[in-house]
C-alpha cells in the first residue's frame, strides 16, 4: 500500500463534488473487499480514499411502487443473503448472494462493489444480466440509468465515468410464473467461478416456454447472452433431449478464454454445456411449480 | 476402534499420561492469538527490510543502480550482491553433501528462477523500504528458460549452473545421481505373469505454512552477538549455516524460534533472507526485521520436487511382486535445498511395505529454471507411492486379482518382523497386515467391489514410512534433551527440537511426568534457542516422537536416579524401596515415609551436609543426546538408512461428476501404525493434517509455470489449497500400534505417514470409477472430464491419461552413454 488520503463522505452530495474534484486520483471505498486487496498489492496507488460506508442515501433496499427492486450500491452481501420478502425470481439474488466467498467476505462486501469490480469470475455481473438490471449513477452534474449489458465493458472495467458513482441497481419487476436457476462451477467452495449459467424461464398457460433468459459468465471478459439458444427454448415445452440442444447452443455462444490455473478453454466450454443443461431444466421444474 | 478422541483436562487423569489424550499446553495461547511468532517481534530501533526480487526466471544482470533507492527518505542501507563479493559465502553444502554451495543471498551475475533476490533495502519502515526497492533501476539480458525437466537433460540443452562443475557428467544439468539395485529386473520381467509400464509425473506444491518466512536479526556490537529470531523448523542448522557463510565463529550466533506457524518441510534450511538480514544488522547494527510477503514465499519458498517415473512392476501369476524398475527424472529446480535427497530416501522407503526382490532404480536430479526444491512432507516418498501403488492396482487387474489381497500378501506383516527387506532395510515391528484389513474393513471394500453403481469406485493404497532416518550425505540422527529439576520442584526442560504444531511441549511433558512422577502441569518446555537448548538437527522426518522421546525418557530417569540416591541417603532406605510419584519420593508401602522432590532439589543446591557422601552440591540437571542405530547405504543404495517404521493404509470410496469431472470423496478409512502412541489427540491431528496434504497434493495444489519459468499462481486466488469444507469428515481413523522395538519407548513418527497413500488410493478409485488410469498430478476437474471425453471419444473400456504408450519404450532420453558418462554414487 502507498499513502493516500482519506476521506469520510456524509452525502451522496459530499461523495459526487468529491469525485467531479479528485476524478481518476480518487477511489471509492465502500466494503473494502476488492480495493484493499489491489491497494495492498499496490496495483492501484489512489492518491484519495473516498469512503462511502456510512453515505445514507446509498445504504438501503426495497421495492419502488412500480414493483422493481432498488437495490442501494452500499448494501451488503450479508443483508442481501437474508433479504426479506424478494418477489419471484428476485429470490435468485439472496441465493446467488449466499453461495459467494465466505461469510467474512460477505459481512463487508457491497452489491455496488461487486459490480463496479466487474470482475467475470464473480457472480454479480452475471446476476445483474440475467435479471435485466439497470445500473443507477449520479454524478454533480448529471444521472444515468444504464442497462447491465452495457454496463460491463471489460475485464474489471465498466463504462462509469471517473466522476460518476454508482448509486443503485435497479431489477425490475417480473411475472410470478418464473422459474430460474444460477449454476456455479468453482474448484473449492467460496471461489471464484470457472464458469456460469444462470437461466431464466417464464411458461405460458400450455407449460410452454414463453420467454427466457440464459447467460453465461466467467467464459470471457464479460457476461454472455446466448440468445440462440434462448430461441431454442421460446414456444417448447423442455425435455433432457431439448435442454441438451440449448447447452450445445449456449457452448457455441462463448469463446471462453484461458485465464484460470486448471481451467483450459475446452474445458470450460463442457462445463458451460453441462451447467446449461442442469439450469434449463431446472428453471423450467420450478417455473411449472409457479403457476 | 475409531474412538473419538477428546482432549483431557491434566488434572483430571492419574496415572501414567503416556497414551492419554492430554490437552495441549499450546492451545491456549494460540487459540487466544497470544503465541509469539517473528511479526509480533518489536525491538527498539527496529528497521525493516525488503527483497528486490527478479521479475525473470534466466537472465543476466547487466546493471543494478541503487543511487535513487540510496537517497530515498528513511533508507539506511541498500545492499546487493557486489556489497557482499568475497564476504559472504555460498553454502549448501554444509548439510547437504552438495559438492558445492550453491545457494547464494543474492545473484550472482545470472538469475537462475522467478524470484531470485538482487537487492535488498532497510529502512525505517516497511513502506519505506518498499517505495526504495521499487527505485532500483535492474537490467536484464533475458535468456531462454528451461522448465522442462526431461527438456533440461538434453544435450543441448542451455546449462544453468554455470559456474558449478558438478562430477556425474558434462552438461544436461544432472546435478546428482540415485542407483538402487538389488537382484536381477530382466529375470523378474521374463518370469513374471503381468508386466505394468507407466509413465508417472508428480506436480510441485509447497509447504503453503499459515505463518510465512521471515526473520528478524540483531546484532549487538558491544557483546558482538547476532541473534536472528526466525521462522523455521531448525535453529541449530540455521545457526551453523549462517556462522559458516558470514564467517562469524558459531558461539557469537544465536538462534532463537518461538512460535513456528508450520513448516512441513519448507522451513528445513538456511534461507537467503536469513542472511540479507543478518548482513543487514551487521552492518548497521541495529535489529533489521525481514518478513516474506506471501506472494514472495510462493516464488521462492521451496516446493516439492517435481518428476517424471518411468516405471514398471513385475507380478507372477499369484500375485507375488517379483520386480520394479524405475528411471526418474527429478526436477530439483534451479538450486538444490533438499531436492536431491527427496529423490533418494522417497525412492529407497517409497518400495516399502513390501520386499521386492528385483529392484533397479535409476534417477537423475535435474536443474530447472523453477524455484528450489525442499524438504515437503512425505520427503519424496509420496511420489514413488504415486506410481507403485498404481502399478499394483495395474497387474492385479491383468491378473484376475484383488487389489487388497495383493497388498496382503506382498506386505511385510507383523509375524515377520524384524524382517529383512531385500535392499536391506529392518523393519523393526508393524501391524501393516491388520491396517489393511481394518482399512479394507471400514469401507465395506468386498461389498463395494461387487456392487458397481456407475462413476462410483473405491480405491487402495499403503504407505510404510521411515520415522527417523539418516540421511545418505547427513551422517547423523541425533537429538536432544537437557532436563533441570528446579529448586522448587518445577522441571525445565530443554530441547533441540524446533517445533512448529507437533505439540512437543505437551509429549515431552507427559514423558518427563511419567518418568520422574511430577504433575504435568509443573514441566515446562523451553523454545528453540541455541543459546541454551543442547544441540540437535531438529524438527522434521517424523523424528520428534522417536528421537525426543527418547532423550527426553533418559534424561528424565537419570535426573529421576539422583533425586532418589539423595532421597535414599536422608530416608536411609535402599533406592530400590523408594517410588517417585505425585511430585514425591517414598518408601513404597509407607508413603508417610517421603519427601517432596522440591525439597530434595532444593537440598541438592543448598543443603549439602544432606547430600550423601562424595556427592557435591548443585543443580539436579542431565543431559542426553540420542542418535538412532542407523546404517549408511551402501553402493548400490541397500542398508537400514532408518530407525523403524509407520504404516498406514488408506481407502478411498469417490464418485465422480461425468457433467463437470468433480471428485467428490464419500467415504475414507485410514489405518495407521504410530508405535506407542505418547498423545493420542497430537496423532490424530498428525494424521488428519498429513491426509489434508495428501488431498491438496492429488486434487488441488500445483505450482504452474509459464514457458518462461514465471509462476502463474502466486496467490491463495489461484494456488488452491483445500478448505476445511473440502475435507471429508475423517471419522474412520484407526491406529493399531506395532510398539518400535529399536526405539526405547516402543514410539515411532506420526507426521507424514498419512499423506503418502492419498494420491494413489485417489488415483486408483478414479479408475474403478472411470475406467481411467490418471498417471498425472493433481488430478483436477479439468483433466478428469477431458479424460472421459476422450474416453467416449475412442469408445474403449479404459484408458490411461494423459500418456498411453501401448509400445513402452522407457525414457527417449535414456542411452548407455548415458549410464556409462554418468558417476554413480549411493551416497
Amino acid at each position: 500500500m502507498r499513502g493516500f488520503s482519506w476521506q469520510r463522505m456524509n452525502s451522496l452530495e459530499e461523495t459526487v463534488a468529491a469525485l467531479a474534484e479528485h476524478g481518476d486520483d480518487a477511489a471509492v471505498l465502500a466494503g473494502g473487499q476488492t480495493l484493499l486487496n489491489q491497494m495492498k498489492l499496490r496495483i492501484v496507488s489512489p492518491a484519495t480514499v473516498l469512503w462511502i460506508a456510512a453515505v445514507p442515501e446509498l445504504g438501503s433496499w426495497g421495492y419502488e411502487p412500480d414493483s422493481s427492486l432498488l437495490v442501494g450500491a452500499i448494501v451488503r452481501y450479508e443483508e442481501m443473503q437474508t433479504a426479506p420478502g424478494l418477489r419471484g425470481a428476485h429470490a435468485m439474488i439472496a441465493k446467488v448472494t449466499s453461495n459467494i466467498a465466505d461469510q467474512s467476505v460477505r459481512n463487508m462486501a457491497t452489491v455496488g462493489g461487486a459490480l463496479c469490480t466487474a470482475d467475470p469470475h464473480q457472480d454479480y455481473p452475471v446476476l445483474a444480466s440475467v435479471l435485466e438490471a439497470e445500473i443507477v449513477t449520479r454524478s454533480r452534474s448529471s444521472r444515468r440509468v444504464i442497462p447491465a449489458s452495457e454496463f460491463f465493458v471489460d475485464f474489471y472495467q465498466t463504462s462509469l465515468k471517473s466522476d460518476e458513482l454508482l448509486t443503485a441497481v435497479r431489477f425490475p419487476p417480473l411475472p410470478a410464473a418464473t422459474g430460474w436457476a444460477f449454476e456455479k462451477f468453482n474448484l473449492r467452495p467460496g471461489d471464484y467461478a470457472r464458469a456460469i449459467v444462470a437461466c431464466r424461464i417464464l411458461l405460458d398457460g400450455d407449460e410452454r416456454v414463453e420467454q427466457a433468459r440464459i447467460v453465461v459468465g466467467a467464459t470471457e471478459a464479460v457476461p454472455i447472452r446466448a440468445t440462440e439458444a434462448e430461441s431454442l427454448l421460446v414456444g417448447q415445452r423442455v425435455t433432457e433431449a431439448l435442454a441438451q440442444r440449448v447447452a450445445r447452443s449456449a457452448m457455441a455462444a462463448t469463446n471462453p478464454l484461458a485465464d484460470q490455473v486448471f481451467a483450459s478453454p475446452e474445458y470450460k466450454r463442457e462445463l458451460v454445456g453441462t451447467l446449461a443443461c442442469r439450469a434449463v431444466m431446472r428453471a423450467y421444474q420450478q417455473a411449472g411449480k409457479n403457476p | 476402534m475409531a474412538e473419538k478422541v477428546t482432549a483431557l483436562a491434566p488434572g483430571s487423569l492419574s496415572g501414567s499420561l503416556i497414551g492419554k489424550p492430554v490437552e495441549r499446553k499450546e492451545d491456549l495461547r494460540l487459540l487466544t492469538g497470544t503465541g509469539h511468532f517473528v511479526d509480533d517481534l518489536r525491538l527498539p530501533g527496529m528497521l525493516h527490510a525488503k527483497i528486490l526480487r527478479s521479475p525473470v526466471a534466466h537472465a543476466r544482470i547487466k546493471r543494478v543502480d541503487v543511487a535513487a533507492a540510496s537517497a530515498m527518505p528513511g533508507v539506511r542501507a541498500v545492499l546487493t550482491a557486489r556489497d557482499i563479493e568475497g564476504r559472504v559465502e555460498s553454502w549448501g553444502d554444509l548439510m547437504q553433501d552438495l559438492l558445492v554451495g550453491d545457494r547464494t543471498a543474492f545473484v550472482k551475475g545470472k538469475v537462475l528462477y522467478e524470484g531470485q533476490e538482487i537487492a535488498a533495502v532497510a529502512a525505517d519502515t516497511r513502506y519505506q523500504a518498499q517505495d526504495a526497492i521499487e527505485a532500483i533501476e535492474v537490467e536484464y539480458e533475458d535468456l531462454p528458460a528451461v522448465v522442462d525437466p526431461e527438456a533440461a537433460m538434453r544435450e543441448d540443452a542451455p546449462i544453468i549452473q554455470e559456474g558449478i562443475t558438478y562430477e556425474f557428467g558434462d552438461g544436461r544439468n544432472i546435478f546428482d545421481t540415485f542407483r538402487l539395485k538389488c537382484g536381477d529386473w530382466a529375470e523378474a520381467e521374463a518370469r513374471a505373469a503381468a508386466v505394468v509400464r507407466g509413465r508417472f509425473t508428480v506436480n510441485r506444491v509447497m509447504g503453503a505454512a499459515t505463518e510465512p518466512h521471515g526473520c528478524v536479526a540483531h546484532y549487538d556490537s558491544s557483546s558482538q552477538l547476532l541473534t536472528l529470531y526466525t521462522s523455521t523448523q531448525s535453529v541449530f542448522m540455521v545457526r551453523d549455516v549462517l556462522s559458516k557463510v558470514l564467517h562469524l565463529p558459531r558461539h557469537r550466533v544465536r538462534v532463537i524460534a518461538q512460535d513456528v506457524g508450520g513448516g512441513f518441510g519448507s522451513k528445513a534450511e538456511c534461507f537467503p533472507h536469513e542472511v540479507i538480514a543478518s548482513v543487514l544488522s551487521l552492518r548497521l547494527g541495529r535489529p533489521v526485521k525481514l518478513m516474506l510477503s506471501r506472494a514472495e514465499v510462493f516464488l521462492v519458498g521451496t516446493a516439492r520436487s517435481g518428476q517424471v517415473r518411468y516405471a514398471e512392476l513385475a507380478m507372477a501369476q499369484d500375485g507375488s511382486i517379483l520386480g520394479y524398475r524405475d528411471r526418474v527424472v527429478h526436477n530439483v529446480g534451479a538450486v538444490s535445498a533438499w531436492g536431491n535427497q527427496t529423490l533418494k530416501i522417497g525412492s529407497y522407503i517409497g518400495l516399502l511395505p513390501y520386499s521386492i526382490p528385483n529392484v533397479d532404480i535409476e534417477g537423475y536430479a535435474v536443474h530447472t529454471n523453477q524455484m528450489p526444491g525442499g524438504a515437503l512432507r512425505g520427503f519424496g516418498v509420496p511420489k514413488t507411492l504415486w506410481a507403485k501403488e498404481q502399478l499394483l492396482d495395474m497387474a492385479a487387474e491383468q491378473l484376475g486379482l484383488d487389489p487388497v489381497e495383493v497388498r496382503l500378501r506382498n506386505t511385510v506383516k507383523e509375524a515377520d518382523c524384524p524382517f529383512t527387506t531385500s535392499v536391506g532395510q529392518v523393519i523393526d515391528s508393524t501391524s501393516m497386515d491388520h491396517c489393511i484389513r481394518a482399512a479394507a474393513e471400514a469401507v465395506s471394500w468386498d461389498r463395494r467391489r461387487q456392487e458397481r453403481k456407475p462413476y462410483t469406485g473405491v480405491g487402495f493404497a499403503v504407505c510404510l514410512k521411515y520415522t527417523s532416518c539418516r540421511h545418505p550425505s547427513l551422517d547423523t540422527d541425533c537429538d536432544a534433551i537437557r532436563i533441570r529439576l528446579e529448586t522448587d520442584g518445577t522441571v525445565s526442560v530443554y530441547s533441540s527440537g524446533t517445533p512448529h504444531g507437533q505439540g512437543h511441549e505437551t509429549m515431552l511433558s507427559q514423558i518427563v511426568a511419567d518418568h520422574l512422577g511430577v504433575d504435568f502441569r509443573r514441566v515446562h518446555v523451553m523454545s528453540a534457542d541455541t543459546a541454551t537448548s543442547p544441540f540437535g538437527l531438529g524438527t522434521y522426518g517424523s523424528r520428534s516422537a522417536a528421537l525426543l522421546g527418547t532423550a527426553t525418557r533418559e534424561a528424565a530417569i537419570k535426573v529421576r536416579d539422583r533425586v532418589l540416591q539423595i532421597a535414599s541417603h536422608i530416608l536411609e532406605a535402599s533406592p530400590a524401596d523408594l517410588e517417585l510419584t505425585q511430585d514425591r519420593v517414598q518408601v513404597r508401602g509407607v508413603p508417610e515415609m517421603g519427601l517432596y522432590i522440591e525439597t530434595i532439589a532444593a537440598f541438592a543446591a543448598y543443603k549439602s551436609h544432606q547430600l550423601p557422601p562424595g556427592v557435591s552440591a548443585g543443580g539436579i540437571e542431565e543431559s542426553v543426546s540420542y542418535d538412532t542405530p542407523t546404517d549408511r547405504p551402501d553402493i548400490n543404495g541397500c542398508g537400514n538408512w532408518s530407525a523403524t517404521y509407520s504404516g498406514a493404509a488408506h481407502a478411498a470410496v469417490i464418485e465422480v461428476d461425468p457433467g463437470t469431472g468433480r471428485i467428490s470423496i464419500i467415504d475414507y478409512a485410514m489405518a495407521h501404525d504410530s508405535g506407542t502412541v505418547i498423545n493420542p489427540l497430537v496423532v490424530k491431528g498428525q494424521h488428519d493434517g498429513a491426509f489434508a496434504h495428501g488431498l491438496a497434493w492429488a486434487m488441488y495444489e500445483s505450482v504452474v509455470y509459464d514457458e518462461d519459468g514465471r509462476m502463474m499462481n502466486p496467490t491463495f486466488r489461484e494456488y488452491y489449497a483445500p478448505y476445511a469444507a473440502d475435507m471429508p469428515e475423517l471419522e474412520k481413523s484407526f491406529e493399531i500400534p506395532a510398539p518400535s522395538t529399536v526405539i526405547p519407548g516402543g514410539h515411532k513418527g506420526a507426521g507424514e505417514t498419512a499423506t503418502g497413500p492419498v494420491a494413489a488410493a485417489i488415483a486408483n478409485a478414479l479408475y474403478d470409477a472411470t475406467g481411467i488410469r490418471f498417471t498425472e498430478l493433481p488430478i483436477t476437474p479439468d483433466k478428469v472430464l477431458m479424460a472421459l471425453r476422450e474416453k467416449e471419444r475412442r469408445g474403449t473400456k479404459s484408458l490411461v491419461f494423459p500418456n498411453d504408450m501401448p509400445d513402452y519404450e522407457g525414457p527417449s532420453w535414456w542411452s548407455e552413454d548415458l549410464v556409462r558418462n554418468v558417476r554413480w554414487d549411493a551416497l
